[in-house]
């Protein structure tokens, strides 16, 4: 990113599922490496449960909101809110990483809506972005001893895929400034989802 | 560790929520008392100086309501400390009477009020603009636009109340209190004065005289005016104002004037198309009063000025009063011209695309890219709608409160809800409460649906710290009246909603000192109310029977559902590694008919199409066992201690 130049994020998930704090973690590490960074949180009022998207923005921004159609990356922590998230805010071309494990709405639980099938959510997404890597966090995080870290894979994947201003010391960094507790197993499940991250092709 | 927000690291930078901000400012600008009662986007200001409060030598509560919490704030003043009280717009409501008491007063500390409003009513039952407020009450509006101002102007509003001798307003946004960003901290003030409590009501106002009474009023609204009229010096000063008028002409003739949040949809708009000195730009901190000398001088360099704010047209109607006689040539847009939307809060696309079509500059639009996903999203995506928690208590005393209704009151009724978490009672499937109003507008309302002719039982449902914060005198209005209403008071021991607040039944303070407990009972059985019952809503069995014997009790009778928020409790679980045990479903035993699903609907109850059988989402699940009392069937039972096993 050259000077004058702008990265742009949205991460979308559920309620519960650490977008804040994801968030949090990028825009820390963005004024660690000397940025400028402007982070927003979109909920509804339900403590749990409803859709929350957190907007990043960082290097020569002044509002807190990504725009339509101009993040450079969606980290999706579901897969429904990765399409969502993504039909609105991606940019032709972005970057776009999926959590592909779902979490159901009250509709889908009590039968009166369906959920969309995995596949279908992804060749949507496949539509216009540039890179899409789809991966199941949980299942990443459990093995690096953390299960509920899902949301520090995510961003592990998302530093790995070379698409931030900044390099990953300065996530460590912020990871250990901003979670109180399992801070080893926070580490280990961030450069889980790095090297993730790092291996993946362009689609 | 202490807070970040309490850290003397001068020049240090540092990622901040907005109300962290203001915190920050209050600590580092010596503020010295700060009450507030919680409420959505406006909490995390007392709530991180709770966190510091004593590391830093600062009072901070949370007070019974917004009210109190001012009127806290004015006594801290009086007595030569720095004060603040925070709320939320619709808060600020509270404190119109001692505010309006409070103006022609004068203190010698700094006293601050701070409005965050909520333009769109993210989490609000309006879009009020407490603009008008400052207005009404004539006192200064300062407006903060980004995270560095957030600190920063704490210290110039109360720089500036204490020259002029006037509170003075901290007008926020959900956008400022609600987002983050990098700010540069300053030295934190430490030096603390012993209190002086001083009455500066004769020094400002009786002028000598000896007078105090309806003849001083106009000599003191007089004085007022006096000390409005110096503020805009202070506030160029102290460098509340900043503008860019470009060298040549400006492009299309055009200047733009900004407050708040919406100058950084300005400042993204024009530097994304190369305009950033090339038209015009004022950006105003201070709204009130309205800084006319600044925009006459900044207004005289353009033949267009766009008005770009949060909230009501309120720069661009007082900049229209000034141009009728200053500059009758000039045009004005913004939000009365419809160029900017009336409701909803701005954003970069509202803006850019006010400014694109003065300029005669393309708008943006949809990338065709984008079509096939925005297509598929639209096709594939479901709603995700608001719910009360899985195992939320609140559920649970509705759906007691229907089934008594329906067996002694042949299913009719009238339900008026009030402001908290339980509001969502009103929604499908519940659908329990009809109506809604302001802070404690269930009991209030309820009092006068039950004078008015109405026959079937008259519901009024409150959570607990909207009790304390304005039910209690409604209820002693219903004994005074003998109002035959019936009070659900939905006890979950926390202010739920905003955050898990302590308030006064918790026994603890904002700063996590124990303290005595005042109970509903206690004050209900105290307002002359002789049916008072407490159950507990996981307890089904109990609470259908408490609200059949209120309902058929003449009179006002109340019935208090306590149990700990859902929340609340997995914390509490969690840390203490208590064990959640589940609940699940005989698939033999269940029928399918969706009782559980579609009448109380738990998210933690699932429905297989397939199988026509419910299902329990372990994950979710905290195992009240309600489930267990509402199934017809008797298909619910604990994991662990399932028959035959």
């Amino acid at each position: 990113m050259a000077m004058g130049e702008a990265f742009e994020l949205v991460i979308s998930g559920v309620g519960g599922q650490g977008n804040v704090k994801a968030a949090q973690i990028l825009g820390a590490a963005a004024v660690r490496a000397g940025l400028r960074v402007r982070v927003s949180d979109v909920f509804g009022i339900a403590q749990r449960g409803g859709p929350v998207l957190s907007h990043v923005r960082i290097g020569a921004v002044h509002g807190a909101m990504v725009d339509a159609h101009s993040a450079d990356a969606v980290v999706g922590l579901e897969p429904m809110e990765a399409l969502r998230a993504a039909a609105l805010f991606l940019k032709p071309g972005g970057v776009a990483i999926v959590g592909t494990r779902p979490i159901y709405p009250v509709e889908v639980n009590t039968g009166k809506a369906e959920y969309p099938p995995l596949d279908e959510i992804i060749s949507a997404i496949k539509t216009a972005a540039g890179k899409v890597i789809a991966l199941d966090a949980t299942e990443v995080a459990s093995s690096a001893g953390i299960p509920m870290a899902a949301n520090v894979v995510m961003i592990g994947v998302l530093a790995g895929s070379g698409a931030l201003p900044f390099s990953h010391e300065h996530i460590e960094q912020s990871i250990r400034g901003l979670i109180p507790r399992s801070v080893e197993e926070n580490i280990r499940a961030f450069r889980a989802g790095f090297k993730i991250g790092g291996s993946t092709k362009k689609v | 560790m202490v807070h970040v927000i309490a850290r003397d690291e001068f020049g240090a930078r540092h990622l901040l929520l907005g109300n962290e901000a203001v915190a920050r400012g209050a600590v580092e600008y010596g503020v010295e008392v700060a009450a507030a009662y919680p409420g959505t986007p406006s909490s995390e200001i007392v709530e991180t100086l709770a966190l510091v409060a004593d590391e830093v030598g600062m009072h901070v509560q949370w007070s019974t309501n917004e009210m109190v919490a001012f009127e806290v704030a004015i006594g801290g003043a009086l007595c030569g400390k720095r004060s603040l009280a925070s709320m939320k717009h619709i808060g600020a409501n509270w404190i119109m009477d001692p505010l309006m008491h409070a103006i022609y007063h004068g203190f010698d500390a700094g006293l601050l009020l701070i409005s965050a409003d909520d333009p769109s009513g993210h989490s609000s039952a309006n879009e009020q603009d407490n603009r008008y407020m400052a207005q009404l009450a004539e006192i200064p509006a300062l407006e903060p636009s980004d995270f560095q101002e957030a600190k920063d102007y704490v210290g110039a509003a109360l720089a500036l109340s204490e020259e002029v001798r006037l509170p003075v307003m901290l007008r926020l946004v959900t956008r400022i209190c609600h987002s983050r960003g990098d700010c540069t901290f300053g030295s934190v003030r430490r030096e603390r004065k012993p209190p002086k409590f001083s009455d500066d009501y004769y020094r400002d106002f009786v002028l000598g005289e000896g007078i105090v009474g309806p003849k001083a009023i106009p000599k003191m609204h007089r004085i007022q005016h006096e000390k409005l009229a110096r503020v805009e010096d202070a506030a160029v000063r102290m460098g509340l104002f900043s503008s860019e008028v470009p060298e040549g002409d400006p492009i299309g003739g055009l200047g733009i004037i900004a407050s708040s949040a919406p100058v950084g949809y300005v400042l993204d708009s024009l530097e994304s198309r190369d305009l950033r000195g090339k038209v015009g730009l004022l950006k105003l901190g201070l709204s009130t009063p309205f800084p006319e000398r600044t925009v006459s001088s900044f207004a005289s360099s353009f033949k267009r000025v766009l008005v770009v704010e949060e909230g009501e047209p309120y720069l661009e109607r007082h900049l229209a009063a000034l141009a009728k006689g200053a500059f009758p040539g000039l045009e004005i847009f913004g939000k009365l011209s419809s160029h900017l939307p009336r409701e909803g809060e701005l954003n970069f696309s509202t803006v850019d695309g006010a400014l694109a079509s003065l300029l005669g500059l393309e708008a943006r639009s949809i990338p065709a890219q984008k079509l096939s996903m925005i297509e598929a999203s639209a096709r594939l995506v479901t709603p995700r709608t608001l719910s009360m928690c899985a195992g939320c208590p609140h559920r649970a005393a509705y759906y007691a409160a229907k089934k008594a209704i329906r067996t002694v009151a042949n299913a009719k009724y009238v339900a008026i809800g009030d402001i908290g978490c339980y509001t969502l009672g009103m929604y499908p499937p519940l659908r329990f409460m009809q109506d809604v109003f302001c802070m404690g507008g269930s009991i209030g309302v309820a009092n006068g649906v039950a004078k008015s002719g109405i026959t079937d039982p008259v519901i009024a449902t409150i959570g607990d710290s909207t009790f304390y914060h304005a039910g209690i005198p409604a209820l002693i209005n219903a004994t005074f009246n003998q109002a035959n209403i019936k009070v659900m008071v939905l006890d979950n021991e926390v202010t739920a909603m905003t955050g898990y607040q302590p308030h006064p039944g918790c026994g603890e303070t904002a700063t996590g000192k124990p303290t005595r407990k005042v109970a509903i009972e206690g004050i209900c059985r105290a307002c002359g109310i002789d049916f008072v019952r407490i159950v507990d809503p996981y307890d089904f069995g109990s609470s259908v029977k408490a609200m059949e014997e209120a309902i058929k009790f003449e009179g006002p009778a109340v019935v208090i559902f306590r149990r700990l928020c859902t929340q609340e409790y997995l914390r509490r679980a969690r840390r203490q590694g208590i064990r959640i045990g589940k609940y699940e479903v005989d698939q033999q035993k269940c029928i399918g008919c969706r009782t559980c699903v579609a009448a109380f609907g738990c998210p933690a109850i699932g429905f297989d199409r397939e199988k026509k059988r419910a299902f329990v989402v372990a994950l979710d699940c905290i195992g009240c066992g309600v489930c267990a009392a509402i199934c017809p069937q008797g298909a619910f039972s604990p994991e662990d201690r399932k028959e035959g096993s």
